[in-house]
Order: structure tokens, then sequence, then C-alpha cells
């Protein structure tokens, strides 16, 4: 597929090389090639690989695993973004998706996937495409994004963090059209939605715990690593703080 | 949560492969178990105005004592949310306004939640918990009753003065929510995990061909029997033939069951099966491996083909063995 891919977009320097894009017909053919790119590849980042032991992250026997995935295959050639933030005392992944509209307004479609856990027992796999700043950044502009999983009840419960839900981050640009896309910086997103809770008075617990998943800054493909492992934790339950909305 | 609580709360590690969870201690039912529950503090002694919620009037509180939590154990505090929820009408179409969502907290540490979504005709609702699952639900009346228990945050009740809060966030679907009475906290000699599900880890079974997966649920018996379903599905998605012929329904657990589900697939190859009993209490999967080698035919087959081979050669040396008696110069 990778090859194909590849093909498909020489294919397209050359379309665009040609005198057939002086004309109307060669935009039309520049757009649907790109657009036939970005399909194929499921307008996502390759599937990319990580040293690291995939495996569940549990608070009270309840968890998932420690990356999303870009099918339903946990295996660590097959891994998208590290989870990096944990929201709990209350929450559920409509309620963050709510609270994080202003800023995160806009639906991915492009699903990624992850296995929860309940009591020990492997459970289901969730899935969510996540939320954006804006759908698809043109060329030379880019947006945050993230996916947030919380299993089978839109949230886990845990005796010791109570109802909690984890997300994965990072930077999309380039998208529209889709050449030359890249994805990156899952740290300064998590860093940016860790302070757009700060700054309304929430409980911010940055990099508080290792989910056992560094990926120090490296480039595989379309997709740039740049995460530290650690994981930030945001206390959702505040009677006092300041609406995000 | 004050820090220190949560540095207590630092996540376990558990490898994906092989699976942990397999071998959970199967539980004794004496019947002579049942457990205790005292309520600590309802909200009977408020009005029901006091006890309504509505977009301009979200929280209310009421306090209660503890004397003192010696000899309580901290997982066995519940929390009981129960309300009845007024749809708002007309609902507007937006996404944004069509949401709600209510909280009951002891000293803010979250133990009930209840999502609800809504449109213009109907109210969609959301819950999880230890004792129930994951419930979803739709109603179109009007009015609709909700509500569960579920074991509280560990550490949140503390000896001396108590707050209860009940809380009604984003009320975009919501013109009124009002808190029932019975709604509580409460102390508990029953354990969070009342049911357990014991299934083999891995199993080899021939390809095209069913087989069983055997299962033994046990309860604990400290709360009533309720029915179980046990179901099974596959958890590798691709490639994968597998089949899952049957589902298991019971009435209740009593003093335990041993039962089957069955099961089959065409293509060799190794596969997940997650086993997964719902609707008792505490929901429980397991994870089993299974092998599916080449059919026995198949390889009988193989055999009787080798066999063949041979008595061919074994025919074919003595043909020419034959020819090579009975030629002239043989026989010269």
């Amino acid at each position: 597929m990778d090859r194909f891919l590849a093909e498909g977009r020489g294919a397209l320097i050359m379309i665009v090389r040609s005198r057939v894009l002086s004309g109307l017909t060669g935009v039309v053919a520049f757009f649907g090639v790109a657009l036939l790119a970005d399909g194929l590849s499921g307008g996502a980042a390759i599937a990319a690989s990580t040293p690291n032991t995939v495996q569940y992250v549990v608070h009270d026997n309840s968890g998932l695993v420690n990356y999303d995935f870009q099918s339903t295959n946990a295996v660590n050639t097959n891994v998208d973004w590290p989870i990096n933030v944990v929201f709990y005392n209350g929450a559920s992944v409509d309620n963050i998706k709510f609270a994080l509209e202003n800023s995160y307004g806009a639906n991915s479609t492009n699903r990624m996937h992850i296995p929860v856990t309940y009591y020990g027992g492997e459970n289901h796999w969730d899935e969510d495409a996540g939320k954006k700043g804006v759908a698809c950044p043109t060329t030379g502009r880019w947006t945050r994004h993230y996916r947030i999983y919380g299993g089978y009840g839109d949230s886990i419960y845990s005796q010791d963090i109570g109802y909690w839900v984890a997300a994965t981050t990072h930077k999309d640009a380039d998208e529209c059209p889709p050449i030359g896309k890249r994805f990156y910086d899952s740290e300064e997103v998590e860093e940016n939605i860790a302070a757009i809770w700060a700054n309304a008075g929430y409980t911010v617990h940055n990099d508080l715990v290792s989910w056992s998943n560094p990926e120090p800054y490296r480039v595989e493909g379309n997709h740039t690593w740049n995460s530290n492992g650690l994981v930030t934790y945001i206390d959702v339950s505040c009677a006092a703080c300041r609406s995000l909305r | 949560m004050p820090f220190a609580a949560l540095i207590v709360a630092v996540p376990l590690l558990v490898a994906v492969t092989p699976v942990a969870g397999q071998t959970a201690q199967s539980f004794q039912c004496s019947g002579s178990q049942v457990a205790k529950t005292r309520v600590l503090q309802d909200l009977s002694r408020m009005t029901q105005a006091e006890r309504t919620l509505t977009p301009t009037r979200k929280v209310l509180s009421s306090h209660f004592v503890v004397p003192s939590t010696v000899g309580l154990a901290q997982e066995r505090f519940t929390s009981r949310l129960e309300i009845v929820v007024r749809r708002r009408q007309p609902l507007s179409q937006g996404p944004q306004e069509s949401s709600a969502r209510i909280r009951l907290a002891i000293n803010d540490r979250v133990s009930n939640l209840i999502e609800l979504t809504g449109d213009r005709d109907r109210i969609a609702y959301t819950f999880v918990g230890l004792l129930t699952g994951a419930q979803r639900g739709m109603s179109k009346s009007v009015v609709t009753r909700l509500g569960f228990e579920n074991y509280g945050q560990l550490g949140a009740v503390k000896a001396g003065r108590n707050v209860l809060s009940v809380v009604l966030d984003d009320a975009g679907v919501v013109d009124s929510a009002v808190v029932s009475e019975r709604s509580s906290v409460a102390y508990t000699t029953a354990a969070p995990q009342q049911l357990t599900l014991t299934t083999p880890e891995t199993m080899r079974v021939p390809a095209g061909t069913e087989f069983t997966i055997p299962f033994q649920l046990a309860r604990r018996c400290e709360r009533p029997d309720k029915p179980v379903t046990v179901a099974a599905g596959a958890m590798n998605k691709s490639p994968s033939s597998l089949t899952i012929v049957a589902d298991a329904k019971f009435s209740g657990i009593g003093d335990g069951i041993q039962g089957v589900l069955r099961a089959r697939s065409d293509q060799p190859g190794t596969y997940y099966i997650q086993v997964t009993m719902q609707g008792g209490y505490n929901d429980q999967t397991r994870l089993i491996a299974v092998q599916v080698d080449q059919p026995n035919l198949e390889s009988g087959a193989e055999t009787r083909v080798t066999l063949a081979v041979l008595f061919l050669a074994l025919a074919g040396i003595l043909f020419v063995l034959r020819i090579r008696r009975w030629s002239p110069s043989a026989s010269r």
C-alpha cells in the first residue's frame, strides 16, 4: 500500500508538471488524484511503530492500552499516538468534548482504536475520530487534534480516581489538499489542553504518571514522534472553577 | 483530589499479551453471606423544591457526619443517585444545546454520573458503575426516571463532617431534574466484585469442526441473584473466519454454573476469543487464545497419499522386476 501510494504521488507530480495543468482538466485531475491518495491512506498517518511495549495501564483493575491503533490490532507496528492526557473525577468522553468545544470544535473523520479492559479482563475495542481546531488545515497551516476514549460507557469508573477517560494528542498539517500532510508534536497539544483547564482553575497535574510510552523526537514517514511518556492528569470536577464554554 | 492521594492511585502496567486476570479467584456461595447495608445520609429532610435542579439552580448539597471510619473499609461506601428528569421542549437541534449531565459527589469526589443527550422527540441516557456495568437507554417520555447505585471513590468519606452534593451541568436537554429523597450515601459489607467468570486461557481445536468453549460462573451471594448473559466474540477481526455459534443466558447463577459456548473456524490460525459475562453486577471478560489447526481429515489424507505413493512405488519396482524377468534377454 505504501509503495502504491508513493507511486500515486509520483504520478501526481508528473501531472502537475504537464501542460494539462494549465487548464481546468488539470486542476480537477490534481485534486482528484490527491483526494484518491488521501482516501486510500484513510486520511491518516501511515501506521507507525514504537520500540515500547504495548501494554494496559489500569486504575483499580480497569483501564486501557498505552497507545491507540490504526486498526483493531494491538501490536507495536500498528500504533498511532501514545496516551498522554487523563481526565478524571467525573470525566466522560462527551463532557470533555463539550468542555473543549471552543478550542477544538471541528470533527475529525478518521477513527483510531484502543482496547479497554474492565476488572482485569480484556473487554472491547473503543474508537474515536476526535476533535480538532479546524477540520482540514490548508497548505502551510496546522491544527491541534485529540482523540479520547472511555470504553463502552463512554467513561471508565475506578475507585481510585472516579470516572475517567484518556486521550492522545498531536498536530495535523497540510491536510487540504493532502499533499505532504504531516502529523506531529503531541507534547505541545498535551500542554495546550492542560493550560486550557489550568487557566479556568481546574487542578492539573502536568506529566504526573509514566505510562511507559516515551517517544523521543524522530521522523517516521509523515508521523513525527515527540512525547515524554509522562501523562498529564486533569481533575474535571471543580465547583468554583470558571466554565470552559 | 489531593496530590498525595493521586500518587497513591498510580496506575498499574499490565502487558497486553499474555492477558492478565485469567486466574481470578472463584467465589464461594454459602447462602449465609447476605450483605448488611447502613444508610449514612439520604435527602429525606429536604423539600422537593430544595431537591429540584434547573438550568438556573444547578447545585444541591447536604451535610452528614460520620463519627469514625475506623474499621470501615473505604472501598465499601456506596452512593445512590435517583432523579426524575423533565425533558426540555422544544429542543434545539444543535449538539451543543442538547446534552446534560448530572453527577453526585461525596466531598467533591464523583461516584454517580448520568449523561443525557436529546433531540425533539426523545432523551438518551448513559451511566456506568461497578454494580451496573454500562447502561444505555432512550425514553420518548417528557418525564424520565433514572437512577443507580455505585461504589464511592476511595477516601471520599472521612471521619467528621462530609458533603453530599448533586450538580446539573450543561442543562441543554433538561428543564428540571428532581433528585429523589432516596438518593443517599451508605456503607455495605458487600464487596464491589460480586461475580467471577472463569475460562481456559488457551485452546487447541481442528479447523472446520464446531468446538465448545467451557466457562464457569460464581458469585459471592452477598447480593441477590440476577440474570446474566455469557457471550463470546472474536477479538482479532482480520483475518478471521471465526463464527460464534451460540451465546448463553441464565436466569441466575445460583450456587455456580458451568456451561459451554459453541464456535467454529474454517481457517487455521491463532484467534483470540473474548468471553463476556454481563447483566449481573460487575461485568467480567476473559480472553482465550485459540489455536485452530489443519483438520484431522486433511492430515489423514496426507497420510493416505503418502501410503499410496509408497504402494505405487513398490508396485513400480515389482513391475520393472517382472518385465526384466520375462524379457528375451532374461529368457536366454
